[in-house]
């Protein structure tokens, strides 16, 4: 039998090279879908993560603009309440405290006033929001009182921010 | 169908063909041009110095081999050669060709051992059969054909079978048409004939009578030489006939013997004499008939072609053509194969890099907005969720300190109560939620309180109840909006 020449060996073994070539590349191609999408499921959860650090950026703003505040708890609300409703039959009451980002900590003040003329009350509800830091009103009841027009009993809750 | 052999012998733009007999030689290059091949005749002369005549054409061959520009090819007489059609049983060609050649055995007078053979032409009629034609010559025939061309310095990459050679050229130059055609090539030392139907080749004789021996210097000599090889050429002749009778037969001259016109004459009266059905025609240019032959097959070998020198028998330059073509195939092949590795290798890296920078991209963000210093790879982006419903809790009071206000709300209420003529018995507001209880000056005056919040945002809903023993519209107005 002939022995296989130089070229025929070469021939052998660059066919063999073209050969794992060719079935690595179907190899690649068979996986390249689940590739792609393994791929564009991270850079989809990039952007989902990218657009929560953009929300937690902008809630930490409104942090730092607490931060930024020369006082770092809001004045107490019985004291207000004595300035510039003096006279009114009122009760304040704490209702909870929770913890806040860092070193915060959010109040619940509950204040009840009796026949409070409306115009007091309505400018004892802006004047406690613009403390700084604020009083800021979440939940108000109010019913006028037959006995005195233009007053009623007042229920309100106040939500102020304080440091610990 | 038929299957076309390869004669082992690279593509080139020229080929020389060259007619060799005893004291003459004729060489023809021909090329091929958008016009087909053309053909320049280098050599035609009757020497006995034959090597000398030669020497500067072989150097110009010769050059042009090297370059792999041109090839050279001669023929092997039809003398020293034999052509038979053989049929074997079967259907398959690829089984055909196994007993194709014991078949041919049976038909030698000599071993096949001892012999170059092989099929130029094997075709599948659609009978169940397999017709091949067979070509064979002794190695030492050959050897001697080689011997005798390189003593000349004229070593030809292709040894060509004379008969098909001269029966390709006759039927390219004269097409063929109805009946036997003979082509009756008459040389310096021998007389080729082939006889064909159509375009197709039926078999090839020889006689070893040449123009020599037929225009001897004595009459007596001369008469018996040309009987003899009217003999010779009748015999041939019909017993193809026996196999083809009543057809017409035309005779077409060629070789270097065809421009003796009173030799031809004289042969063709001779004929006559005892076949009077042969119309006599001749190729133009016949001295180098079969040079152009040769040189045609070598360059577009399509009908009938043949090499003898293959195997063992492969000329030197042509078997380095074949190592440089089959080195230069693996290396294309291996460049092939290379460049497939590389680009795989490339993309799995490319992918691997894209994967990994997708990795740290999201661990570094999702550290930064967590603060966890691990984070289990696959799951950033639901740590980071739970972290930021955790953080949400603790940043909602900062963020509720920006929402539009309940006091700028309650008072806008009461001031629309005052400007309305609303009597408010009670207002709740909570978060989204809002209750208002009280009477109107009349049916539509709460309807004005409730167009305004609906356009604030608020869905609104308001119940109203008529008056019966007051004067008032009494209401009750529910509104909330998302958050």
């Amino acid at each position: 039998m002939k022995r296989p020449d130089h070229s025929t060996w070469w021939l052998a073994g660059a066919s063999l090279l073209l050969l794992i070539g060719g079935i690595w590349t179907v190899s690649t191609l068979q996986r390249y879908p689940a590739q792609k999408r393994h791929i564009e499921r991270k850079i989809d959860d990039l952007h989902q993560i990218a657009a929560y650090q953009q929300a937690q950026e902008r809630d930490l703003a409104a942090v730092q603009s607490f931060e930024d505040l020369p006082a770092n708890r809001p004045p107490d609300l019985s004291t207000l309440l004595r300035e510039q409703a003096s006279g009114l039959q009122s009760e304040v009451r704490r209702r909870e405290t929770r913890a806040a980002w860092g070193d915060w900590q959010a109040h619940r003040m509950e204040v009840s006033l009796e026949r409070v003329p409306l115009d007091v009350l309505g400018r004892f509800l802006s004047i406690a929001e613009q403390q700084r830091p604020p009083w800021r009103l979440i939940e108000s009841n109010i019913v006028a009182t037959e006995e005195q027009p233009g007053g009623a009993r007042a229920t309100l809750v106040f939500e102020g921010l304080a440091k610990r | 169908m038929h299957k076309q052999v390869d004669i082992n012998l690279p593509p080139v733009r020229a080929a020389y063909g060259m007619d060799l007999a005893g004291g003459f030689v004729a060489v023809v290059r021909a090329r091929t041009t958008r016009s087909g091949i053309q053909n320049e005749t280098l050599l035609e002369i009757h020497t006995d110095d034959l090597k000398t005549a030669l020497t500067e054409t072989a150097q110009r061959v010769h050059a042009e081999v090297l370059f792999q520009k041109a090839v050279l090819s001669a023929a092997l007489p039809v003398q020293d050669s034999m052509a038979r059609w053989l049929e074997a049983p079967f259907p398959s060609m690829a089984k055909a060709r196994k007993v194709l050649p014991s078949l041919l055995d049976i038909q030698l007078p000599f071993p096949l051992e001892t012999c170059v053979h092989g099929f130029p032409f094997l075709e599948a009629p659609g009978s169940g059969r397999v017709r091949a034609l067979a070509v064979a010559a002794r190695k030492e025939n050959v050897d001697a054909r080689i011997t005798a061309c390189a003593e000349l310095n004229m070593d030809p990459q292709c040894l060509d079978h004379e008969g098909l050679a001269l029966w390709t050229q006759s039927v390219a130059e004269k097409p063929p048409a109805q009946g036997l055609r003979l082509v009756a090539y008459l040389g310096t030392d021998r007389t080729a004939w082939v006889i064909g139907e159509g375009d197709r080749f039926l078999s090839a004789h020889a006689s070893k009578t040449g123009t020599r021996q037929l225009g001897a210097a004595t009459p007596d000599a001369s008469q018996t030489a040309r009987h003899e090889w009217r003999d010779r050429a009748l015999r041939n002749l019909r017993a193809q006939l026996a196999a083809h009778p009543d057809t017409a037969i035309q005779w077409y001259w060629t070789g270097p013997g065809a421009d003796d016109k009173p030799l031809i004459g004289d042969l063709e009266s001779l004929l006559h004499a005892s076949e009077s059905g042969i119309h006599y025609n001749a190729h133009k240019q016949p001295a180098t008939f079969l040079a152009r032959a040769l040189a045609a097959r070598a360059l577009e070998p399509r009908d009938w072609p043949w090499n003898y020198r293959f195997a063992d028998a492969v000329h030197p330059a042509v078997s380095r053509w074949r190592d440089r073509a089959r080195r230069r195939t693996a290396w294309t092949v291996m460049a092939a194969g290379l460049a497939l590795c590389v680009l795989n290798l490339s993309f799995g890296m490319l992918a691997d890099i894209k994967n990994r920078q997708a990795d740290r991209a999201l661990e570094r963000l999702a550290q930064s907005i967590t603060g966890l210093p691990s984070i289990p790879r696959g799951q950033e982006r639901i740590v980071v969720q739970r972290a930021l419903e955790e953080q949400q809790e603790q940043l909602d009071p900062f963020l509720r300190a920006f929402d539009p206000s309940h006091t700028v709300t309650l008072h806008d209420l009461l001031r629309r109560g005052q400007t309305g003529g609303l009597r408010y018995e009670s207002i709740s507001l909570r978060a989204d939620h809002l209750l208002i209880q009280g009477s109107a000056d009349d049916w539509d005056g709460c309807e004005v309180l409730a167009n305004q919040l609906r356009d604030e945002g608020w869905t609104v809903n308001l119940d109203r109840q008529e008056a019966v023993a007051v004067e008032h519209v009494r209401f009750r107005l529910t509104a909330g909006r998302s958050s």
